[in-house]
Order: C-alpha cells, then structure tokens, then sequence
C-alpha cells in the first residue's frame, strides 16, 4: 500500500498540493488576523482605548510574500516565505490574545450585565 | 503584563524564528538527501500523508477564521443594541 501511494505521488505534484494547501492556510491566516484585530478593536472602542494599527501594518509587509507562495520554485524557496508570512501572524495572533484577554473580558462583562438589566426592566 | 513587553517579547522571538528558518532547514535537507535514493517511495508516502494533514490544517483554520467573522458580526450588533439601549434611556 506505501508503494502503490509513493507511486502515485511525484515530486512536482507534490509540490503543486503543497502550494494549493500553503495559499489556502495563509488566506485563512490573513481573515483570522483581520477579524481578531477587529473584534480587539471593538471591545477596545466601546472601552476607551486606543485601537491596534501594528497588525494592519505587518499584515501589509506581509502580504506581498504570500502573493509568492503559489509560484513557488521549489520546497525549500517555498518553505523560507511561509516562515516569513506565517510566523509574523503567529506572533501577532499570540499578541493579540496576551494584550487583549482582559479588556475583552471586561468588555463581555459589561455587555452582559447591561443586557440582563435590560432584560429585568422589560420583564 | 504591559503592551510594550508583550510587543519586545514578540519581536524577539519573531527575530530568533527567521533566524533558525533560514539557518535550520540547510542541515536537515542535507540528512533527508543522503536518506533518499534508499526510501524513495516510502519518502512519498510520508509526504502523502503530509498532504492528508496538510488538507486537516487547512480546514481547521478556515472553521477558525469563519467563527471569527461571525463573532465580530455578533459583537458589531451586540455594541450597536447596547448603544441604541443607552440613547432611548430616559
């Protein structure tokens, strides 16, 4: 069975499945950061604070990396710009989360407890 | 924690990650090539099912980035209800 599914596989479809996947993920990785720096921005406004603008400024450093990804010329070449964009959005996802936890919590709070005052008022 | 540290932390490890990638993958490449005429089909195996978790990974982030958009969604209407509430207050 090994052998019947390595011969299927060669080395350039290989590296095709790998650029298809690899644009797939870091698509998905540019939305994650997107709506995660969004969502801290909300709670962030409602809160008093000052917004984030660090992840919009690195998603766009990064953005013209990922517009590689797919012409890739080989693993290694394709390896090295993954590094390059995944793990400036890694770091600011971890970021995001670290500076964030408590302002969204206190957010949340708020918006709880407003909404079952709301809701005592009504009934 | 403050924003300052969490931020120099990042950086620094942002710093060290490029430097490892493009240091690291040299060595490895190299123990992978003297590996390879040997194990041929069974090297494209491996990454076959690489492909098979590369195929999982993908859809777990998609399902991470579509619950995402749907919170801000929920959040941006939740923050204007609760504004609207506050403006019709007496």
């Amino acid at each position: 069975m090994i052998e019947t599914i390595g011969s299927l596989l060669s080395e350039d479809r290989y590296l095709v499945l790998t650029r298809i996947q690899g644009t797939a993920w870091t698509a998905a990785d540019f939305l994650i950061v997107v709506y995660l720096t969004k969502c801290a921005n909300l709670f962030r406004a409602h809160l008093g604070k000052s917004k984030h603008v660090v992840p919009y400024v690195v998603l766009g450093l990064t953005a013209p990396f990922a517009l590689f990804l797919p012409v890739a010329p080989g693993g290694m070449a394709f390896f090295r710009l993954e590094a390059v964009v995944t793990a400036p959005h890694f770091l600011l996802i971890l970021y995001l989360l670290a500076a964030n936890a408590n302002i969204v919590l206190e957010g949340l709070h708020g918006l709880l407890r407003d909404s079952s005052v709301n809701s005592t008022h009504a009934s | 924690m403050t924003r300052r540290k969490v931020l120099l932390g990042a950086l620094l490890a942002l710093t060290v990650f490029a430097a490892a990638a493009f240091v690291l993958p040299q060595p490895a490449a190299e123990v992978v090539e003297a590996a390879e005429a040997d194990t041929e089909l069974e090297r494209r195996a491996v990454y076959a099912l690489l492909r098979v978790a590369g195929l999982a990974w993908v859809t777990v982030e998609w399902t991470a980035a579509l619950i995402l958009i749907y919170s801000y969604v929920l959040l941006t209407r939740a923050f204007a209800t609760r504004a609207a509430q506050k403006g019709n207050a007496p």
